[in-house]
């Protein structure tokens, strides 16, 4: 019992020492742990150590704590900071060759904010390991100095792509957002200056790897795009982020092979045009710069952006300006043997302008083709003036130059379809000559039935029946220009010379003049209130208007020219009376006021109003009327006179009255008045002391005879009435209008004589006296005696023969044929044959003449002459001072 | 030999109920208690937990006591760094109660604990005295060299301000706490008798010893 307890109680002896074995076993486990924990020193060399602290700043791994700044001295040469951290002895891995460790601050980027925890925990150091596997990184080198890199590096393990993307030149930051559709799939890494150009280095997410395609192609977009044209101001602006870090964004051709690897290369181009660039370079030589610039001239092919200047170098040696351009495949068939590129600057001068759309955009660089060729060419001469239109050729005249030049556009509806080619005085140096071209699909809208006006800037028209205002484009107001008007497309086209209308408001009247409206001048003493575009009123109607006033100079009288619309145009003929409606007149007297006006319109504007009282015949393009003071005063033009005659002789209404082969009034109107018929004819007034009571008025017709054909006009004119003043002063309004026309030798100065015949044999009116076979006279009126036993005739002698006639001469009637049978023959007396049958008289004077037969004095007329007095002879002196 | 003890004298303390008797008994007379002349193994077992605190002592101040989590950031602070902050803060006086508390009387109490054991091993009976004093003493401070882990668990339960702010105890709470409760252990295995004794006594059980 005793012996097993002492064995039980030394056992127990020995178990004691367990506790301190426990004890050094844990507190050794822990220090050991301690110490391991502690880890290992490394020095990493900071360009500051600002925001460290010792014992505080951790160095961190993914978030994880693997070490701790344990103290911070500057280094040997007092550049830098040395900061010795104790890592984490799990964190082996951290102290190996090519681990990079860096500051992480609270940094606000452009396009991020990072770092923002450290903003209360202060800066931390982080690492990236050389190695993505432990196994891979555990075989590096040791190495406990580092020097820390200034950024974040790339995290080359982060799941996705990496793309490296060669531009010429930056403007994408660090942090710039790729996008594709709009979306961001990842972000610029890394900008490096390379020697050709800049480096991106850009990580795409893992999710979006499958975008980057082998024919993937990336082109930068900036956060603002401000488009600027005369027509419009486009802004537009992507995320803010890319406003101001910019941004990159690409194209996947869906069936192209997805890039798998890291660091595959791709260009990076400046814009999407770019994009379309194709790789081959044009060279152009000119021998000036032309002011421009390659970063931001663009080539244009038919105002369409084609392209870009790559480079502009210029060789001292030749004098010469390279430029090399790109253009977009889409214009790569253009480029041959027959493209003609040339420079369009601006030119803004005193008496030029030119390439205004150039002051906006630059100086660029224009080309077009002039001819098919198939053969290649990639160096071309820049040329400085435009490449000439391809078309016809059309030439406009103008009085004046009207600041045009050559280049400026003709349009057709504000469609450009050629321009001036070259402008040049006319001959006579009266007027300008410009050569137009008209492009050759546009050729077809130049025919006969064009116009060609100049183009104003601002055309306006205020009246008081309207406002109008039509302002053309500013290259217009600066230009000039031409506007084609056709009114029939596909009419003919024969002519290629036209007149250039001053405004569209001369093409507008001329329009009109083409329409069948007429042109007329009225001729005033004053212009009063009308100007140019008064109206011109018939009936209250306005049928035309003022076009044009000028003073002639000779007559000192104002030149109205006034257009009467075509359809109003044969309401004006000869009769036609213009009268001036401007204004108010007022006309006060004892019997009353009188107040006359026209519209409104007219009291301001002018106006004038014509009246077409007669129907006469119509008058020419350009008739002169006098424009008459007022309605009064054109009334008075015309004084009316009735007219009595039994029958009706054709005459209408608009008949002329003529007196020596000058219209002296027309008829008005005509009626029938019991068995007569009564006219009423207006007569001008200035001819109205032509009716004097005695005066005579017949009609006139076509008559055919032996002498030859009368009045031959009365066949077209028809029949009219002719007028035969009398010797009276006194005035009458009231005629018979006779059949037959009155002797010519009517109301004339001369003798007058009676001769009795037996018979009037065929005598008449107008048979002639004659002496020794010269006309001296003719009948003037026959009629039978009072006792019907005889025909007295009465005879006129010209007032240069009267001194023939003595109071002893022997009247026979010259008319009757002898005819004698003898042994000889048939003897034929006449005196001619146009008195066998026109009848006539002659007269013979006995050798001892007497004194001059006295007026009115009566002889007798033999039937046949006696041969002794044939042989009469007398020696008559004529003593009247006028006839020879 | 100028004194007696209990050895000598044939003598046997019941520890229990104080009861002095032969030693030739096993058990007490009065309460039937095993008796024991000495504490059994008491120089040994001293030994031992002594040992198991110094042990204990190193981790103790070496790992933080406290670690204060402000705004993500772990700060550790040792026993002695937590004692430079107070002086250097101008709080000399807790800097000086928990230098004592923690850092001084631990250090002492083992001090005097392989004090005693030298008298024991030493037979330096001259110092016995002496180290029976220091031993009471120790005793005494035994019950106040947990104020570290007080303080400790105190800020623990009351810094708790989530992510802004927290304290949890560092690695050297636990080791602090086992370093003291074995020095207490220590410090009642010990047999301050042991100091008188003249046989030289390794294993610490006279009985034993004289037993066999």
């Amino acid at each position: 019992m005793r012996q097993k307890a002492v064995v039980r109680k030394r056992r127990s002896i020995y178990i004691v020492w367990i506790i301190p074995f426990v004890a050094m076993a844990i507190a050794g486990w822990m220090t050991f742990k301690y110490y391991d924990e502690k880890g290992f020193d490394i020095v990493i060399t900071f360009k500051s150590g600002e925001g460290f602290a010792v014992g505080k700043t951790p160095l961190m791994y993914k978030g994880i704590k693997v070490g701790q700044v344990s103290a911070i001295d500057v280094s040997a040469n007092l550049t830098k900071v040395d900061v010795t951290i104790t890592v984490d002895k799990r964190a082996t891995g951290v102290a190996r060759k090519g681990n990079v460790f860096w500051k992480v601050e609270p940094k606000v980027s452009l396009t991020e904010v990072t770092g923002l925890s450290t903003i209360l925990s202060g800066a931390y150091i982080s690492v990236m390991p050389a190695e993505r596997k432990l196994s891979k990184l555990s075989v590096l080198a040791y190495q406990d100095k580092f020097v820390a890199v200034e950024q974040e590096p790339i995290d080359i393990f982060e799941p996705g792509l990496l793309v490296k993307l060669h531009a010429q030149e930056s403007g994408i930051r660090e942090g710039a957002p790729i996008l594709f559709r709009k979306m961001v799939v990842g972000k610029v890494l890394d900008v490096s200056l390379e020697e050709e150009g800049v480096d991106y280095l850009i990580h795409i997410e893992n999710a979006y790897r499958h975008l980057i395609k082998t024919s993937s192609r990336f082109w930068k977009i900036d956060g603002l795009e401000i488009r600027a044209s005369l027509s419009e101001v486009r802004v537009e602006m992507d995320s803010l982020a890319t406003l101001l870090a910019g941004g990159i964004t690409f194209d996947s051709p869906r069936e192209a092979e997805p890039v798998t690897e890291h660091h595959s290369e791709f260009d990076l181009f400046n814009d999407l045009d770019e994009v379309n660039l194709d790789s081959e370079v044009i060279i152009l030589k000119s021998q000036q710069g032309y002011n421009i610039d390659a970063e931001s001239t663009k080539i244009y092919f038919k105002g369409m952006s084609a392209g870009y200047i790559v480079s502009i170098d210029y060789d001292a040696g030749a004098d010469e300006t390279t430029f090399k351009i790109k253009l977009r495949s889409a214009f790569k068939h253009l480029i041959h043997e027959g493209t003609y590129f040339w420079a369009v600057t601006p030119q803004v001068g005193l008496s030029t302008v030119k390439g205004l759309d150039a002051i906006v955009r630059g100086s660029y660089i224009a080309f077009d083709v002039h001819k098919g060729s198939e053969k290649s060419q990639k160096s071309f001469r820049l040329h400085d003036v435009p490449m000439p239109v391809m078309g016809k050729h059309f030439t406009l005249l103008s009085k004046r130059g009207h600041a045009l030049k050559s280049g400026v556009g003709v349009k057709y509806n504000d469609i450009v379809i050629g321009s001036i080619y070259s402008m040049e005085l006319t001959k006579d140096k009266q007027q300008m000559k410009i050569d137009i071209v008209i492009g050759k699909k546009y050729e077809e809208l130049v025919n006969d039935s064009s116009t060609f006006y100049l183009q104003q800037a601002i055309e306006s028209e205020i009246s008081l029946d309207k406002m109008y205002f039509n302002v053309s484009p500013i290259e217009t107001l600066i230009h000039g220009g031409i506007v084609l008007k056709t009114d029939a497309i596909g009419r003919k086209s024969t002519t290629r010379q036209f007149e250039l209308l001053e405004s569209s408001a001369a093409y507008e009247e001329q329009r009109y003049y083409k329409s069948g409206g007429k042109r007329f001048r009225l001729i005033a003493d004053t212009l009063g209130s009308i100007k140019i575009g008064s109206a011109i009123y018939f009936k209250d109607i306005k049928v035309g208007k003022v076009t044009e006033y000028t003073l002639d100079k000779k007559s000192d009288k104002v030149a109205i020219k006034v257009y009467i619309e075509p359809k109003y145009a044969d309401r004006i003929n000869s009769s036609t009376r213009f009268y001036d409606i401007s204004g108010i007149e007022i006309k006060a007297g004892l019997d009353g006021v009188d107040i006359r006006t026209g519209s409104l319109v007219s009291i301001v504007s002018g106006g004038i109003a014509f009246k077409t009282p007669l129907k006469a015949n119509a008058v020419e393009e350009m008739h002169d009327f006098d424009l008459y003071k007022d309605e009064r005063k054109a009334d008075e033009k015309h004084v009316e006179i009735s007219l009595q005659m039994d029958r009706g002789f054709d005459l209408k209404e608009g008949s002329r009255i003529i007196y020596k082969s000058m219209t002296v009034g027309r008829i008005k109107s005509m009626r029938l008045k019991g068995e007569s018929i009564n006219a009423i004819a207006l007569v001008d007034a200035e001819y109205a002391a032509l009716f004097t009571k005695d005066a005579l008025l017949w009609t006139e017709d076509l008559q055919v005879g032996l002498e030859g054909v009368v009045n031959a006009s009365t066949m077209l004119s028809g029949p009219f009435l002719e007028l035969l003043p009398g010797r009276s002063d006194e005035l009458s309004d009231h005629f018979f209008v006779s059949a037959a026309a009155p002797a010519r030798t009517i109301h004339q100065d001369g003798l007058r004589i009676v001769v009795s015949g037996v018979r009037l044999s065929s005598l008449k009116v107008g048979s002639p006296l004659f002496y020794r076979q010269v006309k001296v006279g003719s009948v003037e009126q026959f009629r039978l005696s009072d006792d019907a036993r005889s025909v007295e005739l009465m005879l006129y002698v010209d007032r240069c023969y009267a001194y023939l006639v003595r109071q002893n001469t022997i009247f026979y009637n010259a008319t009757a044929m002898g005819m004698e049978v003898g042994v000889f023959g048939v003897k034929v007396s006449t005196e001619t044959v146009n008195t066998m049958i026109q009848g006539g008289i002659s007269f013979v004077t006995p050798d001892e003449a007497l004194g001059k037969a006295e007026e009115m004095r009566s002889f007798t007329l033999y039937d046949k002459a006696q041969e002794s007095w044939l042989a009469w002879a007398p020696s008559l002196q004529n003593d009247e001072a006028m006839c020879e | 030999m100028t004194w007696k003890t209990d050895v000598s004298e044939e003598k046997s303390l019941c520890r229990y109920c104080g009861h002095v008797q032969e030693d030739t008994v096993s058990e007490c007379l009065q309460c039937g208690a095993i008796l024991h002349q000495r504490i059994p193994h008491s120089i040994m077992l001293t030994w031992g937990y002594a040992l198991a605190a110094v042990l204990f002592l190193i981790p103790a101040n070496l790992f933080p006591m406290m670690v204060v989590t402000a705004l993500g950031n772990d700060e550790g602070s040792t026993i002695m760094e937590g004692v430079i902050y107070f002086f250097k803060h101008g709080e000399a006086a807790i800097g000086a109660i928990i230098f004592i508390a923690s850092v001084a009387v631990p250090i002492f109490k083992l001090a005097v604990l392989f004090f005693l054991l030298a008298i024991v091993h030493l037979k330096r009976h001259d110092k016995a005295l002496l180290g029976t004093k220091l031993f009471h003493a120790i005793h005494f401070i035994g019950k106040w060299s947990m104020l570290d882990i007080f303080v400790v668990a105190l800020m623990v339960s009351i810094v708790q301000f989530q992510s802004l702010a927290s304290i949890h105890t560092g690695g050297a709470a636990i080791a602090f706490a086992s370093a003291v409760v074995f020095t207490i252990i220590a410090t009642e295995k010990f047999d301050p008798r042991t100091m008188w004794d003249e046989i030289e006594n390794t294993k610490g059980d006279y009985q034993c010893v004289r037993r066999l």
